[in-house]
């Protein structure tokens, strides 16, 4: 994803060499070519975007023949209930965040930090949201507003994120560093750390369902050995979602780090040489030579991870349908809920517009980001 | 102080023991759990229910994995799995390299558009359309079917980058002699081009089956019947309506089943797995 290059793909041989029926013929092979793929990738993956916007303007039963249009009543019920935007809302507090990115932003550049399309791109993100998104406020009167319970779901995908990104890179980044040495027993690891990757989610959720077992577990069982007291991982509202984020995390952090071998393969001996010169240890040698150049490599795998982890759905619908408490209802299970269980088909599907909105927002920060990279 | 001294090849050599060591410990922790549910799937139901300790199989049994065979729904699951898994593979791995034989090779008007268009798919995840989908299988009538398992799997740009990519840094020359025998493209594309490219069609091939294997969210809203169910949905299925306590053994034997082809299939093409996973860089 990160090296998508349509120009390469786009050069031609020089065209003046051929004749227009030649070119012509070409034309109708090459798309001849495309046909199938093209078929299939419209009929199942873009037209269905569309008609999933229209399905969310609507109240859809699942089954049945209910479908009246609504106009953009799901998305006011899901986003903009009891809801309102001023401009002089906490206009003070919102120029000043607004200028302070901008200052930031323009040191980043002067300095050459960031490239320009990249601080353009930051630059229109920070206005949505401190023009926008931060002019909202309830109502008078109104404590919430929204659908409180897509906001909670919402709160929770997001609390998962922030609590998986950085634990499922950093591990993945540690794992590549140490595994990242020409001895053949490295291969043997290798081939442990990602072996857990390749199970599907029902496997991993089982298998951890029942390490995490207070009674059955062996993590319990270990435990005891130091005289500890069993943990309920999965019915503690507190505990339950780090319990998911540990589950994730063995599941696919061996991803990451092939990703992170791939990119400090990439990095030449001679750089860590030079560095040994000037006598740099280990510590210094990370900082200073692995980390600068393996940025690009990071910046993908942290927006890999980010669009990943807003996807979770299996480990939390296998290991605890949302609870307890609600405490692990994430956006796609609530989706899902919304859809299979209650058969409201619009409302479920106005939700993952809203994901869908969030994940390519994600995609174009990441694009921007790695563009500048190779410019 | 400490560095003063110890020579310095001795305390490397002390760093080089400690990391092996560390990662020895870690890696044991890592399959502890994989070890300890085979272990339970070959154990008596009744034992298990009493204690789940060790990693040994003592008393061992292989009567959940008889149970499995005579008196479960698992077979059937596999054999689904089986036929959804291998035809998805096939025919992406047809349409993609076709796909990315156009994009690779023939210089066409509105290329580059098409190229952009198809990668941008990319950015559009299941969960986004997962229910559209549902709607448009509905209105056919197709839930429930091997077709509404393989086709909207077989919209997967990635593949036709992956092709496209592999196609491209084959030397052209090879290609422009055969031209010259007057072989058209289809030709070439069958006959020159897909023999080159077996070990990007294996690594794409591997990485299709792997995934459509695994694959949870479209199976289980479109597959509905029990006797429909992949291994992956059936699986998740039992967790549901097994209590705890009853059954373990059976249980623990179902999952390392629905994990042995994935295993083997790991194990022998470990290599382009991985492979498979740099060129893509998201899965």
């Amino acid at each position: 994803m990160d090296n998508v290059q349509p120009a390469s793909i786009a050069a031609a041989p020089p065209s003046s060499l051929k004749s227009v029926q030649e070119r012509f013929a070409d034309t109708i092979a090459g798309y001849l070519f495309l046909l199938p793929f093209v078929v299939v990738y419209f009929l199942f993956r873009i037209y269905p975007l569309f008609r999933g916007l229209y399905i969310s303007l609507h109240e859809w039963e699942l089954v049945g023949t209910h479908r009246e249009y609504v106009g953009l009543e799901n998305y006011r019920s899901l986003l903009w209930n009891n809801l309102q935007w001023d401009i002089p809302y906490q206009l003070i507090l919102r120029v000043a965040g607004l200028a302070l990115t901008a200052v930031v932003l323009w040191w980043l550049v002067r300095r050459d930090r960031i490239g320009r399309i990249a601080a353009a791109v930051l630059f229109v993100s920070a206005v949505a949201i401190f023009a926008g998104i931060l002019g909202l406020h309830p109502q008078e009167g109104a404590a919430r507003w929204g659908d409180e319970l897509f906001r909670e779901a919402a709160k929770n995908t997001l609390y998962f994120v922030i609590l998986s990104t950085p634990s499922i890179v950093i591990v993945g980044l540690l794992l590549a560093v140490a595994l990242n040495r020409p001895w053949p027993i490295m291969g043997l690891f290798r081939t442990i750390f990602f072996s857990s990757y390749i199970f599907s989610v029902s496997v991993i959720t089982l298998i951890w369902v029942m390490v995490l077992s207070p009674r059955q577990g062996i993590l319990g069982h270990f435990l005891e050995i130091f005289g500890a007291e069993p943990i309920a991982w999965l019915t503690d509202k507190d505990l339950a979602m780090p319990a998911i984020v540990i589950t994730t995390l063995w599941w696919t952090v061996g991803f990451n780090m092939i990703l992170f071998l791939a990119g400090l393969q990439d990095i030449p001996s001679e750089v860590y040489e030079a560095a040994k010169l000037d006598g740099a240890g280990p510590l210094v040698n990370f900082f200073r030579v692995t980390l600068p150049l393996l940025k690009r490599t990071t910046v993908a795998v942290v927006v890999l991870q980010v669009m990943f982890s807003f996807q979770i759905f299996g480990q939390v619908y296998l290991m605890t349908r949302g609870g307890p408490a609600g405490s692990t209802r994430v956006l796609v299970l609530e989706i899902y809920q919304t859809g299979f269980r209650d058969w409201m088909l619009g409302y479920a599907s106005a939700m993952s517009m809203i994901l869908f909105l969030f994940m390519l927002g994600t995609s174009i920060v990441q694009i921007s980001l790695t563009q500048e990279e190779e410019a | 102080m400490l560095a003063q001294v110890i020579p310095g090849s001795l305390r490397r050599r002390f760093g080089t023991w400690s990391l092996l060591g560390l990662l020895t410990v870690v890696s044991i922790v890592w399959i502890a759990p994989i070890v300890w549910v085979i272990a339970m799937s070959l154990k008596p139901n009744n034992v298990l229910q009493v204690s789940t300790r060790g990693l040994i199989p003592d008393p061992f049994t292989l009567e959940n994995y008889k149970d499995i065979l005579n008196v479960s729904d698992v077979p059937r699951w596999f054999a689904n799995s089986m036929v959804v898994s291998a035809s998805t593979t096939i025919l992406t791995l047809v349409l993609a390299s076709l796909a990315g034989y156009a994009f690779a090779r023939i210089p066409f008007k509105g290329k580059k558009l098409m190229y952009v268009f198809v990668l941008s798919g990319m950015m559009v995840p299941e969960q986004a359309v997962f229910i559209p989908l549902h709607t448009m299988f509905s209105a056919w009538e197709m839930h429930n079917t091997y077709q509404a398992l393989v086709l909207p799997r077989l919209a997967f740009p990635l593949g036709v980058f992956l092709m496209a990519q592999f196609f491209q840094a084959i030397p052209q020359d090879i290609e422009e002699a055969s031209k010259l025998d007057g072989a058209n493209r289809l030709i070439v594309y069958a006959r020159i081009m897909m023999p080159l490219s077996i070990p990007a069609l294996t690594t794409l091939g591997l990485f299709t089956f792997v995934l459509t294997w695994n694959d949870y969210l479209w199976p289980l809203v479109s597959a509905t019947r029990t006797d429909m169910y992949t291994l992956t949905v059936g699986l998740g299925s039992l967790q549901g309506t097994f209590a705890q306590t009853e059954g373990l053994g059976f249980l623990m034997a179902s999952a390392v089943t629905a994990s042995a082809p994935i295993l083997i299939v790991f194990i022998v093409f470990q290599r382009y797995i991985i492979q498979g996973v740099r060129m893509g860089g998201r899965f």
